[in-house]
């Protein structure tokens, strides 16, 4: 290609396709003429890779579960452990285990086996233990048992606040309060 | 593998898949989001939520298109609501010299090296062809796809913004090796 077929091509808007490229690369007096357009496709930015840690990390949880009921189950359980919090429920210290005292809850409609299913998924990835979840008339969570050095209220707090970001959408059927 | 294959894994839940997927996008989705927002941690937070999306939303690519332009759209759209969300008037449409204004809220000092002070200069809609065509290397086609005009129109922009940024660099001597 020569250089006045690249000056027409570029200043006519042409694309900037591959043999165009490669002779601006190739010939010092086209690149010096465009050396804006050489300068704006080097000029483009790299991701930070905290970005692709937060991304990655986001994924596999995703992919685990259906999202919806992951979100109605977190929702549920931030819903649960907030009231027992507020309601000033004791956390035991032990060498082996944790265990916070019933949660209960009230649905104005019975949930599913798989809703049920749900909530105890996400208590267990959440806390890396279990969530015993009942129905007997109204939902229990009833033992969560989790690591003794995630005991204190304070260090719940940044799941709280994960739970809570996932809880913005309860669904309307659903009414929670304290059972006593 | 190419992209749409990469897609299928990811939606099926091959966490390599979506890793290959993210390694080959991060930079253009990071910069095309950049360059419409100006400010890298707003385009960090929108390139996160186009990734979600694809996870979330990915069922609803249309397999007789490729996988690129439709990722660059859902850039600029999430970008355009962030713009939105920004300046907190949803009821605005964001058309011309609205969305012009927006994407011109710069950080101060943001715009340091030649290439930035010269891109923010240009009018948003020739600085955003120029950066889908000559900067990604996108078609003609493909870059009116996601911005909704016709190949005869990116044709016109990319002319008058080459012209405009080499008449920038002409003017201010920059070196820009």
């Amino acid at each position: 290609m020569r250089c006045d077929d690249v000056r027409k091509s570029v200043t006519e808007g042409a694309p900037l396709d591959e043999e165009v490229r490669g002779h601006l690369d190739a010939c010092p007096a086209c690149a010096e003429e465009f050396e804006a357009l050489r300068a704006l496709a080097a000029s483009r930015p790299t991701a930070p890779p905290a970005l692709r840690e937060r991304v990655l990390a986001s994924f596999p949880a995703r992919r685990r579960a259906s999202w919806s009921f992951l979100r109605q189950a977190a929702a549920l359980l931030i819903v649960g452990l907030g009231l027992g919090f507020a309601f000033g429920y004791t956390v035991k210290d032990s060498r082996e285990r944790v265990i916070i005292r019933e949660v209960p809850t009230v649905v104005t409609a019975p949930p599913t086996e798989d809703y049920i299913t749900n909530v105890s998924i996400a208590g267990q990835r959440v806390y890396g233990k279990f969530v015993e979840v009942t129905y007997d008339g109204q939902l229990h969570v009833q033992k969560m048992v989790v690591d003794p050095e995630v005991k204190n209220y304070e260090q719940y707090c940044p799941v709280a606040r994960q739970l809570e970001s996932l809880s913005q959408k309860l669904p309307e059927r659903v009414v929670y309060r304290k059972k006593y | 593998m190419n992209d749409e294959n990469l897609l299928e894994r990811s939606l099926a839940g091959d966490a390599d898949a979506f890793r290959a997927l993210y390694d080959r996008f991060a930079d253009e989705v990071y910069g095309y989001a950049r360059r419409i927002l100006g400010d890298g941690e707003a385009a960090e937070d929108v390139s996160q939520e186009v990734f979600l999306t694809i996870v979330r939303r990915g069922a609803s690519f249309d397999r007789s298109r490729t996988f690129r332009p439709w990722l660059l759209t859902l850039v600029r759209n999430k970008a355009i609501d962030f713009l939105r969300a920004r300046a907190k008037r949803p009821e605005t449409k964001l058309e011309g010299e609205v969305l012009e204004a927006l994407a011109s809220v710069r950080p101060a000092g943001d715009a340091t090296d030649a290439v930035e002070a010269a891109l923010a200069r240009l009018p948003f809609a020739y600085r955003e062809t120029l950066w889908l065509c000559d900067a990604m290397g996108l078609t003609y086609e493909e870059a009116g796809a996601i911005l909704g005009c016709d190949t005869g129109t990116i044709g016109s922009r990319i002319s008058r913004g080459r012209k405009a940024l080499r008449d920038y660099f002409s003017r201010n001597g920059h070196e820009v090796r």
